[in-house]
């Protein structure tokens, strides 16, 4: 492989390593696995490299290795019954997670989503990103990432009613 | 990608230390290399295994050629076994077939 393309790919991973991991950690739960889907999702992306067709950013065509190695992660361990006191309380069980009341509220309404809205509105929620990019992340249509969004954010708002927290609605 | 970096702790409530995300910054690109560099010498590997293979194959068929199952020779008729075969009905053939046999074996009477 070109010397060039080893050092774009090490600044990739440098400039959005924290960001992988926060997105596996909210998908797979732990503070290890996220880390060892980061670690898997970086080998699938050097190795990948090559194939980057240049239609999407680089760092949201390595997004979608993240959060597929998250969502694969999550499919393999998921136990008929889990007694993981982290994933009954759907929240991420991390050292660098640190929620109050109201926002351990919204994890566990999160958990409650079908997982394409779940993924879309921790992405348009958390992370503020553009519908635009979250279809190149997640491979959809915008008018069904707009829908999945409207439709989250109503469910956790039933979910959540009474406890006023602010979630900013959209169409 | 509009990400907002500069915030140290998000709305998902997950705060990543710097020194975590430049340690697993280095592990990742780190294992993404190695495993490429498993990958060639698994290839290398593979292919130099089925050439050496191969060699061997010459070699031992070369030295040994009762190895390879031998071709069943053809059946080697005589002439007069071939003329029974034709006189009993066995064989068919055209005038011009005929003729150019009894030609072929200097056979002036039919």
């Amino acid at each position: 492989m070109h010397p060039e393309a080893l050092s774009d790919f090490t600044q990739l991973v440098q400039r959005h390593v924290d960001q992988w991991y926060r997105v596996a950690l909210r998908i797979v739960l732990d503070h290890s696995s996220a880390q060892d889907c980061v670690q898997d999702a970086s080998i699938k992306m050097w190795s990948n490299w090559s194939s980057f067709r240049g239609d999407a950013q680089r760092s949201t065509w390595a997004y979608r290795f993240v959060v597929n190695e998250a969502l694969s992660a999550k499919r393999r361990s998921r136990p008929l019954a889990t007694t993981d006191p982290a994933e009954l309380a759907a929240v991420p069980d991390s050292p660098y997670f640190e929620a109050d009341a109201m926002l351990n509220a919204l994890y566990a309404a999160v958990a409650q989503l079908p997982e394409q809205q779940r993924l879309v509105f921790q992405f348009r929620y958390f992370d503020e990103l553009p519908y635009a990019d979250i279809a190149q992340i997640l491979g959809t249509s915008q008018g069904g990432l707009k829908a999945n969004y409207h439709h989250a954010v109503a469910k956790i708002k039933k979910t959540m009613v009474g406890l006023n927290l602010d979630l900013h609605s959209e169409s | 990608m509009s990400l907002n970096n500069a915030a140290p702790k998000r709305r998902d409530g997950i705060y990543v230390p710097a020194n975590f995300a430049s340690e697993l910054a280095e592990r990742a690109t780190r294992a993404g290399v190695a495993a490429s560099h498993r990958r060639v010498r698994m290839r290398r590997l593979t292919w130099t295994a089925t050439a050496i293979a191969a060699v061997f194959a010459g070699v031992v068929l070369n030295l040994n050629p009762q190895i390879v199952p031998a071709v069943a020779p053809a059946p080697e008729l005589t002439v007069d076994e071939a003329w029974s075969a034709l006189e009993q009905g066995d064989v068919t053939l055209t005038d011009d077939e005929l003729l150019e046999l009894a030609e072929l074996h200097g056979i002036t009477t039919l």
